[in-house]
């Protein structure tokens, strides 16, 4: 085993099972006394070891397993099948060492208490995270200048437009120095200068701490600007991996052709 | 441990702050706590003055009536349908990514929210106790306070964890109103919350005494007002292991057929 890999997965499956109901009430009465049970296998034997200090994008239409993917990394979802390793923890176990390494940024979720400064919650994830005081300040200077949001952590979250607040997510996210960040869409709604913005920071995280990143969204320019490796999901199966070069001409489109024509080929070509 | 009890502390006062928004509404709900019990001390004072002969004394039923809505209130918890919602619709998550357990949270809601009550029902059952102060007899021991207490924090422990367990449920159920509602109809009618077990029929008394519900709201009572049997601390502690160690249980299986939905 080499201990310089971030993630180590092999034959990673997950069988969501789950019963289905037919409309109105006849349905519901229905599926009372006779459940339709039903699985369906989201991640199909995914096999990717990810070295630490990488970015890697995954990228595959709707449905394609890669938030269920995500999941299982960061503990959310315990594995139906396969063998996974991050950081050297089994992360369903969910221990304080594996917790305390990795954050997690969800765009279609927050972290931030709504009803209380963005500092508020810093200050609690401060005590959850044990952080000593000087490293709390020094963090909290960094990333809210980073960030530019020095004019917002004291304004109640609720109060903060979309932008704002994912920006603000991601200073209590990074506030404890994960080694590894999984951001599922966190650019999704985002003007263009936000998601600019948000595109450097990460770049420089992953730059100036080396910090693992694993990331997924629908914005091709996103991965083109981050990802050093892109990893293609469909149906639950890792179709390509590789550099966005190779990707191209995997896809057998023109040089120029845009990344969605690209990737839109490639997706064609698995269905 | 001691992060735990930092953490736990900073989300209370957190709690604290938010919920003081609402301390209208939550004033009006103590009032609301307070009545019941209000009028039946009227109409039991009524009943005995027409000749009424209760199987206790006038004084121990004036004394549980006029406590019983603090003892009621501290032993309650409101976790079970924010942690079912939670988990039906993956708020959960937030928690399960991060060195917190999610029931650390609820513990610092259900907290704060026994802070600030404290401070709101106290009026109302003073002036209660002042009305009938001429049957209140409230014991002069310390020894009792200090046996009443422990009786108090187990049977708010024994509720909370009642609550996870119906919460957990959510894992696999839909919705777990219909069996949150029964649980609260049974613990209204058993825990001595409205009417004081010792009223009930003779013949229901070796059952009422040995089902769990008493030991959620009236075990306290009786350990301060003196009236507790040996044999009830036995009851007490069976009926405490079953309750956290069934919340325990139930919550880790729940953990492993997690979907965590959403995102
Ligand atoms: N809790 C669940 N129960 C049953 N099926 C689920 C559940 N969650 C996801 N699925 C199914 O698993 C498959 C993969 O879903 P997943 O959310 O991982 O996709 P995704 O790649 O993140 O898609 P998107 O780009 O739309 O976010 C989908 O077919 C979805 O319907
Ligand atoms: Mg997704």
């Amino acid at each position: 085993m080499r201990s310089d890999d971030a993630i180590r997965a092999t034959q990673l499956t997950k069988v969501y099972k789950y019963s289905e109901q037919a409309p109105g009430l006849k349905g519901a009465v229905k599926g009372l006394f006779k459940p339709v049970r039903r699985e369906r296998t989201a991640v199909d034997a995914v096999t990717l070891t990810l070295p630490k200090g990488q970015v890697i994008g995954l990228l595959g239409p709707n449905g394609a397993g890669k938030t269920t993917t995500i999941k299982m990394l960061c503990g959310l979802l315990r594995p139906t099948g396969g063998e996974l390793e991050v950081l050297g923890h089994q992360p369903h176990k969910r221990s304080f060492d594996f917790l305390s390494r990795i954050s997690v940024v969800f765009g279609q979720k927050s972290m931030l208490w709504w009803d209380v400064s963005t500092y508020d919650s810093l200050l609690i994830h401060r005590e959850m995270y044990a952080i000593p005081r000087p490293v709390f300040d020094a963090s909290v200077a960094e990333l809210t200048e980073r960030l530019d949001v020095a004019h917002l952590i004291n304004i109640p979250v609720r109060k903060l437009s979309l932008g704002q607040r994912m920006r603000c997510e991601l200073v209590l996210a990074l506030l404890h120095g994960p080694d590894l960040l999984f951001a599922d869409e966190p650019t999704v709604g985002l003007d263009v200068v936000a998601k600019l913005a948000l595109r450097n920071f990460l770049a420089e995280l992953n730059r100036d701490h080396g910090t693992t990143i694993v990331l997924t969204s629908h914005d091709m320019s996103d991965v083109a600007a981050l990802c050093q490796r892109i990893a293609l999901i469909d149906h639950g199966v890792i179709g390509f991996d590789g550099n966005l070069q190779e990707l191209r001409q995997r896809s057998g489109q023109h040089a120029d052709a845009d990344l969605d024509q690209v990737l839109a080929a490639m997706f064609r070509g698995r269905s | 441990m001691t992060r735990q009890l930092r953490l736990l502390r900073i989300l209370t006062v957190q709690e604290v702050r938010m919920m003081m928004n609402h301390r209208g509404w939550l004033f009006l709900l103590q009032v609301a706590n307070v009545l019941p019990p209000a009028i039946a001390l009227l109409v039991w004072h009524g009943a005995v003055d027409q000749g009424a002969d209760p199987p206790v004394s006038t004084t121990y039923l004036t004394s549980y009536l006029v406590l019983v809505s603090v003892v009621a209130m501290v032993t309650s918890s409101w976790t079970s349908g924010f942690l079912a919602a939670s988990i039906r619709l993956g708020g959960l998550n937030s928690w399960l990514v991060r060195p917190c357990s999610t029931h650390l949270s609820y513990l610092a809601n259900n907290s704060a929210e026994k802070l600030l009550k404290l401070g709101l029902i106290a009026p109302p059952v003073v002036v209660l106790g002042l009305v009938f102060r001429h049957d209140l007899r409230l014991p002069g021991e310390p020894q009792r306070w200090l046996h009443f207490l422990p009786a108090l924090i187990i049977a708010a422990a024994m509720t909370f964890a009642f609550d996870i367990l119906i919460g957990s449920l959510a894992f696999w159920m839909e919705d777990i109103a219909a069996i949150d509602r029964l649980r609260y109809l049974l613990a209204r009618l058993l825990s001595g919350g409205l009417v004081p077990l010792a009223l009930f029929p003779a013949v229901f008394q070796p059952f009422l005494a040995a089902q769990p519900f008493r030991f959620l709201v009236s075990f306290p009572l009786e350990v301060l007002l003196g009236t507790t049997h040996a044999i009830d601390y036995a009851y007490q502690a069976g009926w405490f292991v079953v309750l956290v160690g069934g919340a325990v249980l139930v919550w880790r299986r729940g953990l492993r057929d997690y979907q965590g939905a959403g995102a």
